[in-house]
């Protein structure tokens, strides 16, 4: 369960996030969407504690991020918009890194990264170094770095984007799966396809502030179209900096 | 704790395996040493081949009494014909000799006779050689000056009132010490150039690849994760310490610096003892460099700002040569000054107080642990994850 309410975050004279909040429930998947520059990363960040919000609070299953962030962290898969893989470490080493980070240790670990590694069929990559991978592939490695303590929360900053329709085809299966277990699922995007063919509930952010939300249902409703594409132009007024 | 090893084993799997660094950190740790104490030993070389001096003569005939004082002070004697000045210039002869044709007429009239030394004393072996040959040739002066006296009936030391006596006091070792120092300054830079690679690759190089976010977002503390960076940095300084102190120690026992007066030789005491009083020097150059790559935002910028930082321990050690500054126990209390001032002591052979090399250890290793708690403090701010 994640919650930020009333997020305000600025950066010198620009404000990023103005007066944000949302709530992504447990066994659900929740999209942030917004185009280019609505505030979506920002937002992210400061809920896996990176960024500290100028007001506001953000929790994690009740759990104050700003002040308890080891505590948060630990509830949390976090897939951020940079990759960030050591060149020199192997795909197997990152996950034992990333595992031990997490607490997990010995034969824990060893059915961790079993698992992970099968989600996007890494088999191949797991003992070789990570220097020359494709970004297709650093991007798997980066999505099962997130997903090796199997957390209860799941962030992901446009986890597609670069992704081939193949690996797209198994983080959509893999989401739903995690959501029917009872996992909380909140991404970013500002891809429209992606957002109405995963997402129960839906933000749309414009310029750092909330436009609208509700299930795909309810936001065509809300803005009287037939489909959410029309919806989504219609309700942040542009169709600027989105991709449909 | 066991964060902190989980970071410390990544650190140093990672770090190991960067062959560039390596080679930059090393190499220098190697080769510094060896290349200063072979170019030690070429000026000694020099020196001891000024010993047995070959002298080209013009006019040799014009004054066979002064000719053969030379050539019995080792002074190897050879005629020459041509214009000194362009000789000497194009380096061919180091000094030569001219005796006018006068020379005698004069010396039986009792005038001062005078001859020419041709020089370049912007060159070290011209000036060794033409300082010996002045030599020579004044005291051969002063002991025919004499005799003069003496038939004369006055006795010759009416003309010598004053006359200096010198007495060296300075003992083997430290006279040793002089050019020691130039290898002390090797030695306490041993630990900044052996860990910038490192230090840059942890701090500016996480943040160059992007890999500071993603670490960041995972459940462990700033000390843990500076923790295990600090002490990789702190491990391979340490290393080059030691390859250093190696290196020197070989490279002197190989080495003849005997032309220079002096021949140094570190025991192995010696150089246990070195190592460890560099120790605390390891830990504020880990501290230190990766302070000031934190906020290098690329690997090429952190490495201009630490390129100014390796000279930080030269500072001292240029400081107290340059301007020849006594030791004082104040010298302890103040990093990286405290260290230069232990190895004095340890190369001279002397020793060294307890009570001293406590103080230096523990203000050095307090700035370090210092700047160590800044940096954790900075890990986690907003400008050193995504900042400018």
């Amino acid at each position: 369960m994640i919650r930020i309410e009333h997020l305000c975050k600025r950066f010198g004279d620009v404000v990023a996030v103005d007066d944000l909040s949302l709530e992504a429930a447990d066994g659900r998947i929740t999209g942030l969407l917004g185009p280019n520059g609505a505030g979506k990363t920002t937002a992210l960040r400061t809920l896996y504690g990176l960024l500290k919000p100028d007001h506001g609070v953000v929790t994690i299953d009740g759990i104050n991020v700003t002040t308890q962030l080891v505590a948060a962290a630990e509830r949390m898969g976090v897939f951020p918009d940079t990759l960030g893989l050591y060149d020199r470490l192997t795909t197997r080493e990152h996950l034992e890194f990333y595992g031990g980070m997490h607490g997990l240790a010995g034969p824990d670990l060893a059915a961790a990264i079993e698992r992970t590694q099968s989600y996007f069929h890494i088999d191949n990559l797991l003992d070789r170094r990570c220097k020359g991978f494709s970004h297709g592939e650093k991007m798997k490695v980066a999505l099962s770095r997130a997903l090796i303590h199997h957390p209860q929360n799941l962030i992901l900053d446009e986890p597609t984007n670069g992704l081939d329709v193949m690996s797209i085809r198994l983080l959509r299966g893999l989401l739903t799966r995690l959501r029917d277990e009872g996992q909380c699922i909140l991404f970013s995007s500002h891809v429209m396809q992606e957002v109405s063919a995963l997402c129960d509930h839906i933000y749309i952010m414009a310029k750092g502030r909330l436009v609208a939300e509700g299930t795909p249902d309810e936001l065509c409703d809300m803005a009287q179209t037939q489909n959410l594409e029309e919806a989504f132009v219609q309700l942040i007024g542009t169709d600027e900096g989105i991709a449909l | 704790m066991n964060r902190f090893l989980t970071v410390l084993a990544k650190e140093i799997k990672d770090s190991a395996r960067d062959r560039r660094a390596w080679m930059a950190a090393m190499l220098p740790a190697i080769l510094g040493p060896v290349l200063m104490i072979v170019l030690l030993s070429s000026v000694a070389k020099t020196r001891s081949e000024a010993e047995d001096l070959t002298l080209p003569v013009i006019g040799k005939q014009n004054a066979p009494d002064l000719i053969a004082y030379l050539e019995e002070n080792d002074v190897v004697i050879e005629v020459f014909g041509g214009d000194p000045k362009t000789e000497i210039q194009a380096k061919n002869e180091t000094v030569i000799l001219s005796i006018p044709e006068d020379y005698a007429e004069k010396f039986s009239a009792f005038e001062p006779a005078a001859v020419q030394l041709f020089t370049d004393d912007s060159l070290d072996k011209s000036r060794i050689a033409s300082r010996r040959i002045q030599e020579l040739v004044a005291n051969y002066s002063r002991s025919i000056g004499a005799l003069r006296l003496m038939v004369r009936g006055v006795n010759p030391s009416v003309a010598s009132p004053v006359r200096v006596e010198t007495r060296d006091f300075s003992t083997h070792e430290s006279r040793a010490s002089k050019i020691l120092a130039t290898l002390q300054m090797l030695l306490l830079m041993a630990a900044f150039f052996g860990g910038a690679p490192f230090a840059i690759d942890t701090t500016a190089g996480e943040r160059e690849r992007n890999s500071l976010e993603p670490l960041l977002v995972h459940p462990v503390t700033s000390l843990q994760i500076m923790g295990g960076k600090w002490m990789t940095v702190v491990m391979y300084g340490l290393l080059a310490t030691l390859l250093v102190v190696l290196s020197t120690a070989t490279a002197l026992k190989y080495a003849s610096l005997e032309a220079l007066g002096v021949d140094p030789k570190l025991t192995l005491a010696m150089q246990g003892s070195i190592l460890l009083h560099l120790v605390p020097m390891a830990l504020l150059a880990s501290s230190a460099q990766m302070l000031a790559s934190l906020f290098a935002k690329t690997f090429k910028e952190a490495q201009t700002y630490l390129g100014m930082l390796t000279l930080a321990p030269a500072l001292p050690v240029m400081f107290i040569m340059f301007r020849d500054v006594k030791s004082a126990s104040w010298m302890y209390l103040v990093p990286i000054l405290g260290q230069q001032q232990l190895l004095t002591s340890v190369m001279r052979g002397e020793g060294t107080n307890l009570l001293d090399a406590l103080t230096a250890a523990s203000v050095t290793t307090a700035v370090a642990l210092g700047l160590f708690l800044v940096l954790t403090r900075l890990l986690r701010s907003e400008r050193v994850v995504y900042g400018g």
